[in-house]
């Protein structure tokens, strides 16, 4: 029920925030990741670091859409390296006329485009590709997050280079080996409140089908068929 | 003006060497041509004196379309070749006839005459003008008591256009349409009062009453050679014989018929600056100048209901040229906060402040090889562009999706500006079998009303090379042109593959001459890493293309 007043001749909606509930946190409607994540906040930093060299990008895709499917709003990805290819992209799901690229040529621009994105309200999701940040940079895109209500996803290297951190969750993403439709990820969660730190969870995506889904990793990983989710369009 | 054409040209000329700056403001031209040493004024004269005419190019005749008075004394007419004209002056010189330009500096002069009457209207349309030779009429009702009297202000228009170096034939007239024939027959400087309209008239020829060349040569034939003939003609029957315009003419220049005139629409700039005692080079300080400047341009938009479309900054040093930033913004804008951000992002990455430990600025230009540690004299505003800002009646509930739009468009604008055009990109699907062709990227533009969902494969990976990068494969069995994938060599690590799926074989586009074919398969490697790797079949060499 919406209330109107008008009072000085001023229209004022009040129980605004009632009619539209602004939700902290989003999920990715996979109940294994969710529950060991304690759930994805919203105006905060997630982190995906990756080894050697590996870039986490399809659990970045992921995330993003689950952002997006909560929020509403843009997506701006960080190319620097223009490795991303769009149409894999729009294999996730993700409506490419709502993607804005940013390919800076400077690497001294890439922690300001990324605060200044995070700022803004109409963005819903960043995802970016930072290898060295400072205490302070780390801290300056957490507090833009929060201050603009978008979720920042930021792949890095793991190791001592992305020592620095300010994130509301750190994820460590490995790939696994998979079959030949089925592509898998180990994701380990390394920080974290309210989420389980230190289990992990495994990411798995059928390459034919389009599904992807997640579960808890056992023994035999075939006995545990947890439901599926269907990515693409 | 009967050789406005031929003038402008001339001031172009005499101009367009080294002062630019005059051809845009004539009043300088005045003060600049008596303070010009001697010589140059000759030198000028014997340019001008040559005989000049101005051609329209028809396919591939020249034809001459003006005729300067001095190429006119050798005979030379509109409408004949500039071969026939050579003939006849072999020291002819010729450009091309430009109306369009004529027209925006006929424009640029009636700006300029509004010194002498605040209603300065131009000819009713480009044609006409050409037709009956360019001319501005001066509403100088009244205003004659400023200048000291009628032949004073005469005076002194006539000398404005000598200085200007434009030759004019002048007249006052109480119509519009008599003041022209008296001009255009050659009175220069008459002054006629409300009752010798008529007798003024009489003697001319109709042509100057501007109506179009074939009435004119029908009145020709009839034998009425000036327009007191054709006055003493039957009013009733002009019309039925010589369409309504003949008559239309004649009650405007008497003054039976009324004949508005339009005045030059007044364009004032929007501007704001500020001088400072001494150098400023403190950043709050500037920031809060800019605030101010912001605040006084905002005054002047709101009362035209208007939003700037660029911007342009200028920030004087008492060193070296001033630095110049133009900020272009994507749609209308006159909100407060968003001008400063954006006049901050400019600043910021093109001047590259640096805040030392005193908070004092350094500014070094990336084009200039030395730092400047010198802050600046005086700042400028100016709005060169505006548009009418519509307003638009949002809906109550979606008030927060047009906030979060509105702050999207500000934030491109501040990418776009930090970090350039090429850098804020949007993607597009091309229906194309080559992986490299299926998407292009162009700069960011406002979205579509109606975006449409794009569909992509789900077979395609993640990240795709800039260019593919050749790596050594062992293929099983071995000496077989067709055999899959068992281990490649990347970086010099050899890594084995689990298992390979394909091939998927992409043909080149042979119709614009790549014949080469290609076989990707996407393998994993032991570590779970998936690869899109490519065989070309013609050289049997492998690529990394891409992973997953």
């Amino acid at each position: 029920m919406q209330v109107v007043s008008c009072y000085l001749g001023k229209l004022q909606l009040t129980e605004n925030k009632r009619l539209k509930p602004v939700e902290r946190m989003f999920h990715t409607g996979m109940e294994a990741l969710d529950e060991l994540a304690g759930g994805f906040p919203r105006r905060s930093v997630h982190e995906l670091l990756g080894e050697d060299g590996y870039k986490p990008g399809f659990a970045a895709g992921i995330l993003a859409k689950a952002a997006l499917h909560a929020a509403g709003g843009w997506l701006v990805w960080l190319d620097g390296d223009r490795r991303l290819y769009p149409p894999g992209l729009a294999g996730l799901g993700i409506d490419l006329s709502r993607l804005i690229l940013l390919r800076p040529d400077k690497p001294g621009e890439q922690v300001w485009a990324v605060a200044e994105c995070l700022r803004c309200k109409g963005v819903a999701a960043v995802v970016a590709a930072l290898d060295r940040l400072s205490r302070i940079e780390a801290r300056r895109l957490q507090l833009a997050a929060e201050a603009g209500g978008s979720t920042g996803i930021l792949l890095r290297p793991a190791g001592r280079i992305s020592r620095e951190y300010a994130a509301a969750r750190r994820w460590l993403v490995r790939p696994l080996p998979g079959q030949r439709t089925m592509q898998r990820w180990n994701l380990q969660l390394i920080h974290g409140h309210g989420g389980r730190v230190g289990q992990s969870v495994i990411l798995e995506a059928n390459r034919e089908t389009g599904h992807v889904r997640a579960y808890a990793p056992v023994a035999d990983r075939q006995a545990e068929q947890g439901p599926a989710m269907r990515i693409g369009a | 003006m009967p050789q406005w054409p031929i003038d402008r040209l001339n001031r172009g000329r005499r101009c367009g060497s080294g002062h630019e700056q005059e051809t845009k403001h004539p009043e300088g031209e005045s003060a600049n041509g008596r303070n010009r040493p001697f010589h140059a004024i000759e030198n000028q004269k014997s340019k001008i004196e040559r005989p000049l005419v101005l051609i329209d190019t028809i396919a591939s005749r020249r034809i001459v379309a003006v005729v300067s008075a001095e190429a006119r004394q050798f005979g030379i007419r509109e409408g004949l070749t500039l071969a026939e004209a050579r003939a006849l002056c072999p020291s002819l010189v010729h450009a091309p006839h430009e109306p369009e330009n004529d027209w925006k500096a006929l424009t640029k002069l009636a700006r300029w005459m509004r010194r002498f009457s605040p209603i300065v209207a131009l000819p009713d349309c480009r044609e006409a003008a050409q037709q009956a030779g360019f001319h501005v009429f001066l509403d100088v009702t009244g205003c004659e008591r400023l200048f000291g009297g009628l032949y004073s202000l005469l005076e002194q228009v006539d000398e404005a256009f000598r200085s200007l170096r434009i030759s004019a034939r002048l007249a006052i007239a109480p119509t519009p349409g008599a003041a022209f024939a008296l001009a255009f027959s050659g009175r220069h400087g008459v002054i006629v009062g409300t009752d010798q309209v008529r007798e003024a008239l009489t003697s001319l020829p109709p042509i100057a009453l501007r109506i179009c060349q074939g009435i004119a040569q029908s009145l020709h034939h009839l034998g009425l050679e000036t327009i007191g003939q054709v006055l003493a003609l039957p009013r009733e029957a002009l019309p039925a014989r010589f369409g309504p315009e003949l008559l239309r003419r004649i009650e405007q220049a008497l003054g039976l018929l009324p004949e508005p005139l339009e005045p030059v629409p007044h364009h004032a700039p929007i501007c704001a600056g500020m001088d400072f005692d001494g150098v400023v080079d403190s950043l709050e300080t500037i920031w809060l100048v800019f605030k101010q400047l912001i605040a006084r341009v905002i005054i002047e938009l709101a009362r035209r209901e208007c939003g700037a479309r660029k911007v342009e900054l200028r920030l004087h040093r008492s060193d070296g040229r001033p630095i110049v930033k133009e900020i272009h913004l994507s749609r209308p804008t006159r909100n407060a906060a968003s001008l400063f951000n954006l006049m901050r992002c400019a600043t910021e990455s093109g001047i590259e402040c640096r805040m030392s430990g005193s908070g004092k600025l350094t500014c070094a230009q990336p084009a200039l090889d030395w730092h400047i540690p010198a802050g600046f004299t005086s700042i400028r505003l100016r709005v060169p562009v505006f548009e009418r800002l519509a307003h638009e009646q949002l809906p109550l509930m979606e008030q927060e999706l047009h906030d979060a739009q509105a702050e999207l468009d500000c934030l491109v604008e501040r990418l776009v500006l930090r970090l350039g055009r090429e850098a804020v990109l949007q993607a597009r699907l091309i229906e194309s079998h080559i992986p490299e062709h299926a998407c292009t990227v162009v700069p960011f533009a406002a979205p579509a009303r109606n975006p449409q969902s794009a569909t992509g494969h789900s077979s395609r990976p993640l990240s795709l090379l800039p260019a593919p990068r050749e790596i050594g494969v062992m293929v099983s069995p071995s000496d077989d042109r067709d055999g899959r994938p068992i281990s490649f060599t990347l970086n010099g690590r050899p890594h084995r593959v689990v298992f390979a799926t394909g091939p998927e074989r992409i043909a080149g586009q042979w119709w614009i001459g790549h014949h080469k074919t290609r076989d990707y398969f996407t393998v994993e490697t032991e570590s779970g890493r998936r690869l899109w790797i490519f065989r070309v079949r013609e050289t049997n060499r492998w690529y990394w293309h891409g992973e997953y």
